[in-house]
């Protein structure tokens, strides 16, 4: 026989008779962890790597994106690029790069070649992490250009909305200066916003 | 970030690319960091303390559960690591002392319930939780102040789910009694 348990059957109830004490725990200001602790914790980490098998039990997780096989001609992709941090003087078609196709685009979908840059910010190495590469910083390493000393990726999105930083050093992750865009991430901290449209100016998402 | 990006992250972790473990430090270390304020009521021990568990995090990623969220195993490890502390240092609180004072300053603003919690504002009512039980404290935090489903309020505190509402319910109900001057 199932046993009675009157507090999660009336839990709603209770919840509701205590909502004004909730909202003030809702409102209880949060301390701000120190700007060095982000960095120090990554200077004592060390690399590793997992038995095969764990990290195909890891794999196993993840959402699987099925691409289709046939291929759009490259002339057919036309769109507009919103490129939300764009140094000046910096054109693409003054420099070559090759594109870093973002992850889980399907081959059919149309992408427009979107270039991030972050003009010379102390650091030895800079990635693109945001939710078009599952803030995953790996393949999306910048470039360094002497000549402008700015750091440099051009990566191939499909049309949408997208939130992205610059993680500097492996350690310290900061939003574009020049991002026309932030938005707070819920957890303090601001990531900046790219809108990639259409050239017929739709926007999938504002 | 949505629960998917955490576990390509993690993934990634696990193939050799540190550097991706910035990503969740940065999400999750101001929670970290005010669970051990809230244990310790010292900024520089928490600040210790919240890479302490960090690092433990790492260290033992292999052993996290692809199938769970990252936040309620990091939190798990986090309270375990507060507590150690707490315990080593034979720091805990006096906490009937501050009891007192709760329903002391309480008292002085009013005696009926309701116009009490009226009356009341976050600062107060922060320092109300200061004086309940560390188990029901968090229960409530988790809940109302990160807004989490009780399902992961469960896994933070290795509780079942009714043993999780149950917490919530005392919780508050204690938290009342000390807002109320009551006996607690």
């Amino acid at each position: 026989m199932k046993r009675e348990d009157p507090i999660s059957n009336n839990f709603d109830e209770i919840e509701s008779e205590f909502r004004d004490l909730a909202d003030l725990i809702a409102e209880i200001p949060d301390k701000e962890p120190p700007d060095e602790l982000l960095s120090s914790i990554m200077a004592q980490i060390k690399p590793k790597k997992a038995p095969w098998w764990r990290r195909l039990i890891h794999r196993l997780y993840l959402p699987v994106t099925v691409a289709p096989v046939k291929l759009i001609p490259a002339g057919a992709v036309l769109a507009l690029i919103l490129v939300v941090s764009f140094y000046f003087g910096f054109t693409m078609g003054t420099k070559r790069m090759t594109p870093v196709v973002a992850q889980n685009v399907p081959a059919t979908a149309e992408t427009t070649t979107v270039v991030f840059s972050l003009k010379d910010p102390r650091a030895s190495k800079v990635h693109v992490i945001g939710s078009f590469n599952h803030w995953s910083p790996k393949g999306y390493e910048m470039r360094y250009d002497k000549k402008s000393k700015t750091w440099v990726l051009a990566v191939k999105l499909p049309e949408g909305r997208y939130e992205y930083a610059f993680l500097l050093d492996g350690k310290t992750i900061m939003p574009d200066p020049k991002a026309l865009m932030q938005k707070d991430d819920g957890f303090g901290n601001k990531n900046s916003i790219l809108i990639v449209e259409r050239q017929d100016g739709t926007k999938t998402q504002s | 970030m949505n629960e998917k990006d955490e576990k390509r992250i993690i993934s990634d972790i696990l193939n050799g690319d540190a550097a991706a473990y910035a990503i969740l430090v940065r999400r999750y270390q101001k929670q970290i960091f005010n669970l051990m304020i809230r244990l310790t009521s010292n900024e520089e021990d928490a600040m210790d303390l919240t890479q302490e568990t960090f690092i433990k995090a790492y260290n033992n990623l292999k052993r996290f559960k692809p199938s769970g969220r990252f936040f309620p195993w990091l939190y798990t490890i986090g309270m375990n690591v507060g507590r150690d502390f707490l315990r080593k240092k034979k720091i805990r609180r006096e906490k009937s002392e501050e009891i007192y004072e709760n329903r002391r300053f309480v008292m002085e603003k009013g005696i009926q319930e309701r116009d009490v919690i009226n009356k009341l504002d976050a600062a107060s009512v922060q320092k109300a939780m200061e004086a309940l039980p560390e188990d029901y404290r968090e229960a409530l935090y988790l809940r109302y102040h990160e807004e989490m489903p009780i399902k992961e309020i469960a896994a933070c505190l290795n509780i079942s789910v009714s043993g999780a509402k149950m917490r919530i319910h005392r919780g508050l109900s204690r938290l009342r009694d000390i807002i109320s001057g009551e006996t607690t």
